[in-house]
């Protein structure tokens, strides 16, 4: 009580003691200036809020499904499980150590036991301690023949603890499946288990090697339990590390340097048979990186390579196109650079060794010579003869044959080199088997060719005798260059035992042997980068904390776009000041007759107006996490229904940070203060005067706009500059210029309207519209002011509703993002079936109408890399996309839009996607590659068509790409496309298919409901996933449109701001005209009509806001609508600039209503 | 014929009703010009309102050619004074942002839109009133005199049978309201039309003619 009488009866003794004392007399003003204030704090606090958000969410999720994992060695194939203790244990005495855990990680299919749901793509995690990888909350303990599913796979399988379910895991082929002896049909081994427990999708629930916004199905088992499964012995293929004393980023290089695996980590035996030493691969043949290595060591102590093959068929060429048939079926064929091999020369009948054959010469054995001779054929040195070979890698999936002949050099005896088992490594299902007649070879296999019925059973008799022991011998680089792949060119090296060794140094020739051979396979294993031999360590943690920082970001993208509401907001501040100066101008004539400077007077204003900017700073400040939270809880929940169900955990609520909410309000007062000190100065200039009579500076009113036509036409000459720049530029550029040019349309198109507002006109007003438009003329700064706030807004509005996107009219037109496919295969485990192929078709036990369904589809299969999605479902940020190979399924048959490539010649035939084939063009080699415009632009900001780009292939070096082509966004968006023929090149031990495209549309109806079935039935051991091509779509497209709603919700925000001054402007404006509109009343004006004028003027500046408004966000995206990725949803501008407009002219009535318009002036 | 019959005006005063008006009444003929003068705060203006439709009287009627124009409802009352009255200001209350013509031409919209002829009607008054090359001037533009001349052309658009002039010449110096009221008086005389002044200026009262002056709300005879 004492303060408030002496607040009212202490006498004013400064500055801001007067500013303290207008401000609680002007109080209803100030609070208006004060909300505006707020809310472009609360925009500006908001939007940075949004990214602090969504990154927080995407760190919590990294962080929680690796728990305090740090990395992973992580193997193509299996590897001792004794990798791990060994990691564990290395390293110096002084060096912190490192806590490994041995596990299997591998895709699985699950089914449920009482019902008839299946998960094929779940992710198994075969640990026996994941309680020590340190997941919140623990996890449940596991128990032998059980497992634990997390929430996700229980809710897809239907399954709770206490039920069985069916665990199905892959058995691959250590053959790679692109070549002829691997195997191209998936197999894998099944086991019943029952559930222990359901943990939620949190902690180990969440676990993924790679980022991920939701949780993916898991199931969880102890490592026991799987090695039973798979029956690989004690094997692992992934080491979780975990380095508490070791930074993020120098974890993977601790591992690399500790790491030390063997050569059968790797799938490779050094082993000594028939006293020598042979190195051999699982897979047949031997990997690049192996094979030099062995070069290295081997090379030196007289090694020697060799590369066996199969020769389908060996027979003489005719002479003279007469004499009897004969030939040779299924003969091995060794490549050779010696004749001298540790089992002993290749010799012929004198016992003088053969010279190595040169490139067009074949040894063969006697046994084939004697066959031949007993075909009735007999061939001696100087024939030919024709090998007919598989070609070393699938064609698009297919094996196929080729020819090639040969001059017989000589026959060799059946001794020394000739009769060596172990020349060539054991295949399985081939060489292991005790009957040529029981072959179960990957290939096409024609057991009618082989002679296994007495007395015709000349092939089994040898194989009884000799196995797989060659029949002919070619050089070696004759067997390279029939035989050579991707994969490797070498199945075996060999070495003499005796020189391998240090002779003497051993007491027997056993562990002379062996101690040679340890030595030896340490040497080489010491030779091999395992990073590219199939043993690679990832960062997880650093990758998975890169990724959290996000594709898109997000507090930047929305800062952006509220930029627009910051303007009109900043608009309605400058707005309201000028009508408060306006209404006060009176008092201040006062302040300025009695003596008051106009920079004291100014200084009046200013306090009183920074007072309430600060008020309002301060709310928005406050306020903007609740916009956030609004924004986000929006978006999290779109994304959820629509994209990805289970992301809104990436959305979900999350402190925001002081920085975030410090930098709104400093950024609103910086502006708002910046505004109002021009204001304030522009009023303390006024002659007293003036003041007194009430005639303050009007808001924009200075010059009555002499400068508007010239801002308009310079502005509007450089939106035609930038689009022209940018029908020229990059798609990147070009963006950017057009939105530029939107922007300098806009403010062009303002400066337009500020003239045509202030244009007095010299015909009389003849009608109401006419006469509303003299008397926004009297104040065209106040009508400019509302029409520019309601423009940024709908400026907004139109730009950013012209990209929402819809699913195509006809999703079967092969030029709509569909492509024309209609369903999308994604396998789990890399498939080479091709239902597409007759003969597979036959092998797969479909029914007749689901091999007549899959016979009419149109099928392409695409080739998969291990990498992230880049489409925008994925939240986090991608360093490494998914690459794509795709082969002529698709090249040749084309679709899809591209919104820009490379120029076409004559062989692309007017097809773009022929530009991938163009491995190498006028000495480029950079991969061409075709992406979508959304991952090239945004995702993986790479830039337009002609940019280059670096990604890393299989063996982690950098390896240059060039964009040849961008497609308009649609079901292959986020990934890097290439030719087949690339992909191989990069990945090359990568073998069969990830995904597959299926286009039923020419089928007839009845059997279109037949391809779900029937696709599954043919991938089922591949753990297929069908899904919609229009489904995936309407996903992605969801994206897009969930993201629009948000700025949407912006440019309502600017509307919605433009009513607010609107409403300011008509209660000012009748106080200020109630002597003008009392004469209209005395004339004969109801006040209805009256009230009409006052709309019309509302009508007006409205209109005129949302006409430039809706023309500037047009050219905005003219690019996109002229390239018809973008519509401009006429209905949507309409109805909202009408309900703006409604809306606004309802605010003004109701502002004008409260004020009591008199019939008679005062004077 | 404006016939005024005992007309009282009271205001709501802190101590009870005020009383303005006390019982007024007078008739004026056809083509009658009427100067009412009186101390401030006699009740002139309020007379003036409540003859032009302003202002309703407490008590008492009027009659302008046998209309009384608070019979009828707020719209007929507003049709009331766009069709018959026509009014002079002491500020001649111009509307920023219109220019002479558009000032002149303001009654014609409060009902529609203007016909051509009211646009001619409203050329020929400007001229009249010596505004031939001020119609597209803004009221800031002009003089004191040169405003009032215009809303005494705005007055007169509608051909009104009674005009109705507050302190005319209330803001102009002497030669200018000299000229200002000459041209009033000649101007309704022209049209016909019956003219009620209310000033405090003897010398535009004796040209408008009969004078009764207003004292504590009664009318003198």
């Amino acid at each position: 009580m004492n303060t408030t009488t002496s607040a009212t009866t202490s006498p004013i003794r400064s500055l801001a003691g007067l500013a303290s004392g207008l401000a609680a007399k002007w109080w209803p003003q100030l609070l208006a200036l004060a909300a505006a204030c707020a809310v472009v704090a609360t925009t500006i606090t908001g939007a940075l809020g949004v990214g602090d958000v969504i990154r927080a969410g995407l760190h919590r999720l990294a962080v929680g499904r690796l728990g305090r994992i740090d990395a992973v060695v992580l193997g193509d194939g299996f590897f001792r499980r004794a990798l791990a203790d060994e990691l564990a244990a290395a390293g110096g005495a002084a060096e912190p150590r490192l806590a490994c855990t041995p596990a299997v990680v591998l895709p699985v299919t699950l089914a449920a036991t009482t019902a008839d749901a299946a998960v094929s793509r779940a992710t198994l995690l075969a640990c026996d301690d994941p309680a020590g990888l340190g997941f919140d909350p623990p996890p449940p303990p596991l128990e032998e023949g059980g497992v634990v599913v997390n929430g996700r796979l229980a809710s897809a399988l239907g399954v709770a603890a206490g039920d069985t379910v069916v665990l199905r895991l892959p058995k691959r082929s250590a053959v790679p499946a692109d070549s002829p002896l691997g195997r191209r049909q998936p197999e894998s081994v099944g086991r019943r288990l029952r559930v222990l427990a359901v943990v939620a999708d949190e902690g180990l629930g969440r676990f993924s090697l790679r980022p991920a916004q939701t949780a993916e199905p898991l199931a969880v088992m102890s490592l026991t339990d799987a090695q039973a499964i798979l029956r690989e012995g004690d094997v692992a293929n992934a080491v979780f590390v975990l380095a508490p004393g070791t930074s993020a980023g120098d974890v993977a290089a601790t591992i690399r340097s500790r790491l030390k695996p063997r050569l059968d980590d790797v799938g490779v035996v050094l082993e000594p048979l028939a006293g020598a030493m042979r190195l051999s691969s699982r897979r047949l043949v031997i990997q690049p990186e192996i094979d030099r290595a062995a070069e290295r060591v081997l090379g030196p102590v007289g090694g020697r390579a060799t590369l066996a093959f199969l020769a389908n068929d060996i027979v003489p060429l005719e002479r003279d196109g007469g004499g009897p048939k004969a030939r040779i079926p299924y003969s091995t064929v060794l490549g050779i650079d010696a004749t001298t091999l540790p089992a002993g020369p290749l010799v012929d009948a004198s016992g003088t060794p053969f010279d190595v054959p040169l490139d067009e010469e074949i040894i063969i054995d006697r046994w084939m010579a004697d066959d031949l001779a007993a075909q009735g054929r007999p061939v001696a040195a100087g024939d030919l003869v024709v090998v007919t070979s598989f070609m070393p890698e699938t064609i698009h999936g297919r094996v196929e044959e080729r020819t090639e002949s040969f001059r017989v050099a000589g026959v060799a005896e059946m001794t020394g080199a000739a009769i060596d088992r172990s020349l060539v490594p054991e295949v399985e299902g081939v060489t292991d088997e005790g009957s040529i007649a029981d072959w179960d070879p990957p290939f096409p296999f024609d057991a009618a060719r082989v002679r296994t019925v007495p007395p015709h059973d000349e092939d089994d008799r040898y194989w009884k005798q000799y196995r797989a022991t060659p029949k002919a011998f070619v050089s070696l680089a004759a067997a390279r260059r029939l035989a050579g792949s991707r994969f490797g060119t070498t199945t075996a090296w060999h070495a003499a035992t005796q020189a391998a060794t240090d002779a003497g140094s051993a007491a027997t020739a056993a562990e002379n042997a062996a101690t040679a051979g340890a030595d030896l396979a340490s040497r080489i294993a010491d030779g091999v980068d395992f990073e590219r031999a199939g043993i690679r360590t990832l960062p997880l943690r650093a990758e998975a904390e890169a990724a959290a920082k996000g594709s898109t970001p997000f507090g930047g993208l929305f800062l952006a776009l509220s930029s627009f509401v910051v303007v009109a907001g900043l608009l309605l501040v400058w707005l309201l000041f000028g009508l408060l100066i306006a209404a006060q101008s009176r008092t201040l004539g006062v302040l300025a007759a009695v003596g008051f400077p106009p920079r004291r007077l100014a200084a009046v204003l200013l306090l009183v107006g920074g007072a309430a900017a600060v008020a309002g700073a301060i709310v928005g400040a406050v306020l903007g996490p609740l916009w956030t939270r609004l924004l986000v809880g929006l978006l999290g929940r779109a994304w959820d229904r629509d994209v990805a169900a289970g992301s809104a955990a990436v959305f979900a609520p999350q402190p925001i940070s002081m920085a975030s909410a410090a930098a709104g309000a400093a950024a609103t007062l910086l502006l708002a203060v910046a505004a109002l000190a021009y204001a304030a100065w522009r009023a303390g200039r006024q002659p007293p005067l003036m003041l007194l009579r009430g005639n303050a500076p009007a808001v924009g009113n200075r010059g009555r706009g002499r400068r508007a036509p010239l801002l308009a036409a310079v502005m509007l000459a450089a939106a035609v500059l930038a689009a022209a720049a940018a029908s020229r530029a990059s798609a990147d550029a070009a963006v950017g210029l057009f939105f530029a040019a939107g922007f300098a349309a806009l403010a062009g198109l303002l400066g337009l309207v500020r003239t045509a507002l202030a244009s007095r006109g010299r015909r009389p007003a003849r009608d109401l519209l006419q006469f509303a438009a003299r008397t926004l003329a009297a104040r065209p700064g106040r009508a400019f002011s509302i029409a520019a706030i309601v423009a940024c807004g709908q400026f907004l509005v139109v730009a950013v509703s012209a990209f929402a996107v819809r699913p195509p009219a006809d999703p079967s037109d092969r030029r709509s993002p569909t492509g024309g496919w209609t369903t999308i295969a994604t396998f789990g485990e890399p498939t080479s079936i091709d239902p597409a192929d007759p003969a597979t078709r036959d092998v797969l036990g479909l029914s007749t109408d689901q091999g007549r369904a899959l016979a009419g589809a149109a099928i392409a299969l695409l080739r998969v890399s291990d990498g992230d999605d880049a489409s925008c479902t994925n939240l986090n940020a991608t360093t490494r996309p998914t690459v794509v190979g795709v082969g002529p399924a698709v090249i040749d048959r084309g679709g899809f839009r591209f919104v820009g490539h490379a120029p076409l010649d004559a062989d692309a035939a007017d097809n773009p996607w022929r530009l991938l084939d163009r491995l190498s063009w006028e000495g480029d080699t950079a991969i061409p590659a075709v992406l979508d415009q959304a991952t090239a632009q945004w995702g993986l900001k790479l830039g337009g068509v002609g940019s280059r780009f670096t990604l890393p292939d299989e063996a982690g070096d950098a390896v240059e790409f060039r964009i040849v082509g961008l497609l308009e966004p649609g079901i292959l968006q986020g990934r890097v496309i290439v030719s087949e023929t690339a992909f191989q090149r990069l990945f090359p031990s990568r073998s069969g298919y990830g995904m597959a495209l299926l286009d039923t549309s020419g089928l007839e109806p009845a059997l279109r409901g037949s391809v779900p079935a029937a696709a599954r039935a043919a991938w089922a051991d591949a753990g297929v996933t069908l899904e919609p091509a229009s489904e995936r779509l309407r996903g992605l497209q969801a994206v897009q449109n969930t993201f629009l709603a948000g700025f949407q919700a912006l440019g309502t925000l600017g509307l919605l701001l433009g009513t607010a001054g609107v409403a300011a402007v008509q209660v000012q404006g009748v106080v200020e005209r109630l002597g003008g509109l009392a004469v209209l009343r005395a004339v004969g004006f109801t006040l209805l009509r009256v009230r009409s004028l006052l709309a019309l003027e509302t009508l007006v500046a409205v209109g005129l806001g949302i006409i430039a408004g809706t023309l500037a966000g047009g050219a905005a995206v003219w690019p996109a609508l002229a390239g018809g990725t973008a519509r401009l949803p006429l209905a949507w501008i309409i109805a909202s600039g009408g309900l703006t407009l409604a809306s606004a002219i309802l605010a003004g009535w109701l502002a004008s209503a409260r004020t009591v318009i008199p019939q008679r002036p005062t004077v | 014929m404006l016939h005024l019959d005992r007309i009282t005006k009271d205001y709501p005063g802190a101590d009870g009703p005020v009383r303005v008006l006390d019982g007024v009444t007078l008739s004026l003929p056809p083509g009658g010009r009427l100067a009412i003068m009186g101390p401030s705060g006699s009740g002139k203006s309020t007379l003036l309102a409540i003859i032009g439709g302003l202002e309703p009287p407490t008590e008492g009627r009027i009659t302008l050619d046998g209309v009384d124009p608070y019979a009828a409802d707020a719209t007929a009352l507003a049709a009331f004074r766009n069709r018959r009255i026509g009014f002079v200001f002491q500020d001649h209350h111009l509307l920023d942002g219109c220019t002479a013509l558009d000032n002149v031409l303001v009654p014609a919209l409060a009902s529609g839109s203007v016909p051509i002829d009211l646009v001619a009607r409203g050329t020929r008054l400007l001229e009249r009133v010596g505004l031939a090359d001020r119609m597209t001037h803004m009221p800031g533009e002009l003089s004191g005199g040169e405003r009032q001349r215009v809303a005494v052309a705005r007055a007169l658009l509608l051909s009104p049978r009674l005009v109705l002039a507050d302190e005319p010449t209330g803001q102009l110096d002497s030669r200018t309201a000299g000229d200002v009221a000459a041209l009033l008086v000649e101007l309704v005389a022209e049209a016909g039309g019956m003219l009620v002044v209310v000033t405090h200026d003897s010398a535009l009262a004796g040209l408008v003619g009969e004078i009764r002056r207003l004292r504590d709300g009664r009318l003198e005879s």
